[in-house]
């Protein structure tokens, strides 16, 4: 099957955009991130055949673009947590606890993040995100673990 | 496979059938640690769920604009470096004409310089490319990115006390012509260029090194 740059866009954006705000924790950010790493498919789309191997790759991109956009971030010193405006109490409140998520998040290593949220928010299994980070499977499940505890413990 | 991780990857699978179901329940019955487990995986699975429910969607035509602003705007750099590389060329040629070797010198450090920006941003995207084909992507990541900042951090320093020389010979040389001045003005470029790579590139690729690992410091 051949892929154009134009489908994997169309059939990819969404779960690009959705990893780079796992990773980043910011909605335009994450916008910047897709549009990083489909500037590399446009480059690279000839080397595919397969819908699995582009999933894979795809997903890899990601997270090299993100950690490079959060290394810089970090330089900067600019914390960015990207909320709406509010105005009732409950939504102050959301919003509140939303940012305290986003920054537990934050304090996890970028492969701690990449596992828990291709797992817990992309739904790919153990084996798959072992193929996609290159690691054994028991390997992504110590991660996992890991990540999760210490996700649940920033947030008490 | 130990049966404990036959389980953990059934409480993580995205979707079970009927008899991955009574395998789990069952298991989960005599087994505190995997139940604990789902505990764990059931809380921060909520808590991520929860967040990404107010996650804005994008506007794909928008996403799309942007995106082919950004491409043409790689291959307008690409293009520049090509244009940097022939003009210092040619450039050198009509002081190698002319008979000054400084000039010639000096042309051929930024015929290099033009030809190493070239060079640099083909193979990052084929790094990128080749990244996402490898069998141990986070090892080899981590391996890409201690090479570039050796890289960095030797070529930085070797350009950089090279261009100082350069600057601090037209200074005591006296600027020989009037195409020194714009010589010495092209070296200043190159310096603040070096100077950019060492303050501002390198510590965003250490960072992406600390980053594979360890979490964010702060």
């Amino acid at each position: 099957m051949s892929l154009s740059a134009e489908a994997v866009f169309e059939a990819y954006y969404h779960r690009v955009y959705r990893l780079g705000f796992s990773l980043s924790g910011d909605a335009s950010e994450a916008e910047d991130i897709a549009q990083e790493v489909f500037v590399a498919v446009v480059r690279g789309i000839s080397r595919f055949r397969g819908d699995a191997e582009i999933t894979t790759w795809l997903y890899r991109i990601t997270v090299r673009v993100a950690a490079r956009h959060v290394a810089k971030r970090q330089r900067s010193g600019v914390r960015s947590v990207d909320l709406d405006e509010v105005s009732s109490t409950e939504q102050v409140e959301r919003q509140a606890y939303l940012a305290s998520v986003i920054e537990a998040i934050s304090k996890l290593s970028v492969a701690q993040r990449t596992v828990l949220s291709l797992v817990s928010i992309e739904g790919l299994s153990h084996r798959e995100v072992a193929r996609v980070l290159g690691v054994p499977e028991g390997t992504v499940w110590s991660r996992l673990h890991a990540a999760r505890k210490q996700l649940m413990k920033q947030l008490k | 496979m130990s049966n404990c991780d036959q389980v953990r990857a059934l409480i993580d699978a995205a979707k079970r059938d009927d008899q991955s179901e009574q395998i789990l329940q069952e298991h989960l019955s005599d087994c505190a640690e995997c139940k604990a487990y789902q505990a764990l995986a059931d809380a921060s699975d909520r808590v991520l769920s929860r967040l990404h429910s107010e996650l804005p969607a994008p506007t794909l035509s928008r996403a799309y604009a942007s995106l082919r602003t950004r491409a043409e705007k790689e291959r307008r750099t690409t293009l520049t470096a090509i244009v940097g590389m022939v003009v210092s060329l040619l450039a050198a040629l009509w002081f190698l004409r002319q008979g000054w070797q400084p000039g010639v010198l000096i042309l051929f450090c930024w015929f290099g310089a033009s030809a190493l920006v070239a060079w640099w941003s083909s193979r990052l995207s084929r790094r990128y490319l080749a990244l996402g084909v490898s069998e141990d992507f986070l090892s080899d990541w981590e391996h890409d990115l201690r090479r570039k900042i050796l890289i960095v951090k030797s070529v930085a320093v070797l350009v950089g006390v090279e261009t100082c020389l350069l600057i601090a010979g037209l200074l005591v040389a006296g600027l020989p012509s009037d195409g020194a001045i714009l010589l010495l003005g092209l070296s200043v470029i190159l310096a603040v260029g070096v100077l950019y790579t060492m303050l501002i590139e390198l510590p965003v690729l250490r960072g992406e090194l600390s980053l594979i690992e360890k979490p964010p410091v702060g």
